[in-house]
């Protein structure tokens, strides 16, 4: 940039900025992205400070009875609990926030595994091209036409979930999109003369990919991963809900809402706020991750 | 073209076959869908054997993945024998289930590209104005809920407390006609038709949300990007009507990523549909595929998880058939 | 014989808001063209050209806006018209050709349904008459065998040929004034040669003026009448085409056309003379005349105020000081 005496005119110093802080200069402007942002850190906060949060409630133990219902089943809410208790008789409070750990650990996991297996395969098939090229995309493919849903109700349902088989059957389907997008990136960066430079001087492929590619490669996969964490959270408790996902007692989002038609006529609040927590996670990231991309944008700045 | 076409529609078929071997292989992990006979008390274990060898279950993995994919694509032997409905085929079982969830559907996509392609186009036109930001954060909307609890939100306000639909099922099983009930089977066509639209209100409206949500900001996008398009600008510099610009020049460029979204979609329409057919209980090949894994109905499932994927890759090759059809850069290289 | 004047454009400022500060992008040009008149608009890549003729067909887009001046054209200021009389006008009566034409022509429709559009837009003539009336503008601006390329698509052909089609698209309905952004830009040489030559063939026909807006000064030399030099926005010589190159008087000209390697000058044995520095960025301008910073003459003057485009020799207007070659006149 340049530093000559000039005068008036210029208003943003931003350009001595680096790149990232530009990025999120222009990130700031974008207001329902900030919100969101907000939203999310409340939320995770929520989620990793549940223990004091619940009011010395825990979301296992079995609550004998409670003073203003007759059975502890179903209790609707009162002092020291907040969303009453579920239907079997624990804490709904309690069982919200340490459910908002699982599902949002569910997220973050699989969006970075999705990303950092994404981004190999990306870097591998862009740079070597041909046959490896050829094997890797053909590859990427076939998952791609794999129907989601239903191959992850069936691997659900045979190998028994606990927390770290959930997060491996939806990484499983999470790295397709990244990889395409790295490879997209790759092949363009390829013909740019820096990489001809660097080959040129004799580095090898491994320091050329680590130090030069990827990198240069980051910015949309940090938009596709930001977007993708919305959509693993929903898998989760989309598998959670149908009893297939997180197992009770551990608590999710989505296993709260298991079977919610039986209780919605006599305890209705049990299913809002569950729902209502994936919706608005959801919904911030989304918002997040479009904020990203408008920011991230090349074709924004001059 | 033609070329391209005999490509594409050659290389579905090893894509199908790996799907079908790997799926085959993960299904038959959940057990062996014989082994729930063995509670019939007057079924001997030598009965067993015969049956289990007449189906060739006997066998390593691969003979039996390759009987049982040969029956499938040739539509023998009932596709086998489920665990859920004895008596009844595979294909008997799936048959009756496919008409529902094609009608409900079916009705959903066209509502929605009816919805979100001039509703996308409206808000890429009227960029920031107040319009555009509401149809951008319905969208948003859509996008992001999660369709189960979306379903039963609209039961509990809509069935539970409004009572103007029903909350479960895809058909009563009495319809009035002239004042006496009637059998659903045997009322006439118009009121089954009717009364199957009413119960399906609802889960159709899920999936419509769901799907505007995405298709819509697609569509906005893709105006947006095609309108500051040099050729928009010649096109303006021809002295063309600003109506000729948007929806002769723009639009017909614009919407031709859409297409392929729509191709794309399928698998996503697919799970939306399981989804929503497990809340509201409508007896359609998505909620088939849940109780076939619950009740290790290994046939059954197999058959479903094989037509799954046959209509994402059918959706996928569509896609890209009209892309071919609607771009003459491809059309024409 | 005095040529009827076509369009005069007055102290036109066209801005451009941006989020990082306002872009005067054009800031206060003055010229004006007769019928039939070849008029060069040069200057570097970033200094306005293009949002003049933008600007004069209106259709300069947000965060863009024309603040002030006014573009008389056959005598009614363009800039007071409404959207609806600016829409008859164009293609019509100034048409424009651009640099890109494989991104100007729509990838999804045909050529000849392109042209014939803008033939049934502003002329009232029946769909044959249209199509007949196209496949005579292919033959005339040269591509071979008109019948088939009118139902050919833009990538099915050459770069050369798609501005040929181009050519064909503006002229469709006889323009009085043709508007050329650095249609050439984008070829071969040899490609820009034929075009050029298609160019100057048309005007002579049809009887066309033409603003011809470039970087390259060469082309310049052969195709315009007039010429006028911009930079950074403004216009800092204007004349014509002889003065100009014979005897420039601003120091960007001269040093711009110093700057051209000849093959007989008497210099080959030195190094190009080049002007140091480089276009200044829109949001940074200098003070005083904008050129300052890269001029070899310039004083504490040219450091604080900015000149007035004034006529130094009869007919030839600078923006400058101090311009150079100036013959002392003897009065």
């Amino acid at each position: 940039m340049a530093n000559e005496d000039y005068v008036e005119g210029g208003m943003n110093t931003s350009e001595s900025y680096s790149y990232w802080r530009k990025v999120f200069q222009r990130l700031k402007k974008h207001k329902i992205a900030m919100v969101s942002l907000w939203v999310l850190v409340v939320i995770i906060l929520m989620a990793v400070f549940a223990k004091p949060l619940s009011f010395g409630n825990n979301p296992y133990s079995y609550i004998k009875s409670v003073p203003w219902a007759s059975r502890p089943e179903l209790a609707p809410p009162g002092p020291g609990h907040p969303l009453g208790l579920d239907s079997m008789g624990r804490d709904a409070w309690s069982r919200l926030l340490y459910g908002g750990r699982v599902s949002l650990a569910v997220g973050f996991i699989c969006s970075i595994v999705g990303a950092v297996v994404g981004l190999f395969f990306g870097l591998i098939s862009g740079y070597f091209g041909g046959i490896t090229d050829m094997l890797i995309m053909r590859f990427t493919d076939f998952m791609l036409s794999l129907p989601v849903l239903p191959l992850m109700i069936v691997l659900s349902a045979v190998i028994k979930g606990s927390l770290w088989t959930i997060i491996f059957i939806i990484s499983i389907f999470s790295w397709m999109g990244v990889a395409r997008l790295v490879r997209g990136e790759v092949l363009s960066l390829k013909e740019q003369e820096f990489t001809e430079a660097a080959r040129a001087i004799g580095e090898t492929p491994g320091r050329i990919m680590w130090i030069h590619l990827l990198p240069n490669s980051l910015a949309p996969v940090i938009v596709a991963s930001t977007l993708a964490i919305s959509g693993n959270i929903i898998y989760e408790a989309t598998l959670s809900f149908l009893g297939l996902g997180i197992r009770q007692p551990t608590p999710s989002w989505g296993n709260m809402l298991n079977g919610a038609q039986t209780f919605m006529l006599t305890a209705p609040w049990l299913m809002w706020w569950p729902g209502l927590a994936i919706f608005v996670t959801t919904l911030a990231f989304n918002f997040l991750g479009d904020g990203l991309r408008d920011a991230l944008d090349p074709r924004l700045y001059r | 073209m033609r070329n391209y076409l005999i490509r594409r529609s050659l290389e579905l078929i090893p894509v199908l076959f790996a799907i079908a071997f790997v799926s085959f292989w993960l299904v038959s992990k959940m057990g062996n869908p014989f082994a729930v006979l063995l509670l019939n008390p007057h079924v001997k274990p030598e009965d067993l054997q015969r049956l289990m060898h007449i189906w060739h279950w006997d066998q390593p993995i691969y003979v039996r993945f390759w009987f049982w994919f040969k029956d499938f694509i040739t539509f023998r032997h009932g596709w086998g024998l489920s665990v859920m409905a004895p008596g009844q085929t595979a294909l008997q079982l799936i048959g009756s289930r496919i008409p529902v969830t094609i009608a409900f559907s079916t009705t959903s996509m066209i509502v929605a590209i009816l919805l979100s392609i001039p509703l996308g186009v409206y808000s890429a036109i009227h960029q920031y104005s107040i319009s555009d930001y509401i149809l951008t954060f319905f969208a948003f909307f859509g996008m992001s809920m999660p369709t189960f609890w979306f379903g039963i939100m609209l039961m509990y306000v809509f069935s539970v407390k409004l009572h103007w639909f029903p909350a479960a099922g895809s058909h009563a099983a009495f319809i009035t006609v002239k004042g006496l009930p009637v059998e659903f089977s045997q009322a006439p066509w118009y009121l089954r038709v009717l009364n199957e639209a009413w119960y399906l209100t609802l889960p159709t409206i899920v999936l419509i949300v769901f799907e505007v949500g995405g298709w819509l900001r697609y569509m906005r996008s893709s105006m947006l990007e095609v309108k500051s398009q040099d050729y928009v600008r010649t096109a303006r510099a021809k002295g063309l009507p600003e109506r000729t610009v948007i929806y002769k020049h723009a639009f017909r460029n614009a919407v031709i990523p859409i297409i392929t979204l729509i191709g794309l979609s399928f698998p996503g329409i697919v799970g939306g549909a399981m989804i929503t057919e497990t809340v509201f209980a409508i007896p359609g090949i998505g909620r088939l595929t849940y109780q076939a894994v619950m009740h290790q109905d290994i046939f059954v499932a197999m058959a479903l998880i094989m037509i799954f994927a046959f209509l994402v890759v059918i959706g996928n090759f569509l896609a890209d058939i009209f892309y071919a059809i609607a771009d003459p850069r491809i059309r024409y290289s | 014989m005095e040529k009827e004047v076509l369009l005069e454009v007055k102290d036109l400022k066209t801005y451009f808001y941006t989020e990082d500060g306002v872009v005067r992008a054009v800031d206060g040009v003055s010229f004006t063209m007769h019928k039939g008149e070849v008029l060069g608009l040069v200057g570097e890549s970033g200094c306005g050209k293009s949002v003049t003729s933008l600007s004069i067909m209106r259709l300069v887009d947000a965060p863009g806006k024309i603040v002030g001046g006014q573009i008389i054209f056959k005598g009614e200021d363009l800039l007071k018209k409404s959207e609806e009389e600016m829409r008859k006008i164009r293609g019509s009566e100034i048409a424009m050709i651009f640099q890109e034409p494989m991104t100007a022509l729509n990838p999804v429709y045909t050529i000849g349904d392109q042209i014939m559009e803008a033939i049934l837009t502003h002329q009232d003539v029946s769909e044959e008459e249209a199509k007949k009336k196209t496949i005579e503008l292919l033959d005339l601006v040269g591509i071979p065998d008109p019948e088939k390329r009118f139902d050919e698509y833009p990538h099915e052909m050459s770069g050369g040929m798609r501005q040929r089609a181009m050519i064909a698209m503006a002229i469709s309905c006889n323009p009085d004034l043709l508007i050329s952004d650095e249609a050439t830009t984008a070829l071969d040489v040899t490609i820009q040669a034929q075009i050029l030559e298609l160019m100057k063939d048309l005007q002579r026909k049809i009887g066309m003026a033409i603003l011809f807006i470039t970087h390259d000064l060469a082309l310049v030399a052969e195709m315009a009448d007039s010429v006028a030099v911009t930079y950074t926005g403004r216009i800092v010589e204007y004349s014509d085409v002889r003065s100009v190159f014979k005897n420039s008087h601003h120091p960007y000209t001269y040093g711009l056309l110093q700057s051209i390697p000849s093959l007989l000058s008497e210099k080959t044995k030195e190094p190009l003379p080049a002007i140091e520095g480089m276009v200044p960025s829109p949001y940074r301008m200098p003070k005083g005349c904008h050129f300052n910073p890269r001029c070899p003459f310039a004083t504490d003057i040219c450091r604080k105020e900015m000149p007035e485009l004034k006529e130094v020799t009869p007919n030839h207007l600078v923006r400058c000081f101090h311009p150079v070659n100036v013959k002392e006149e003897v009065s």
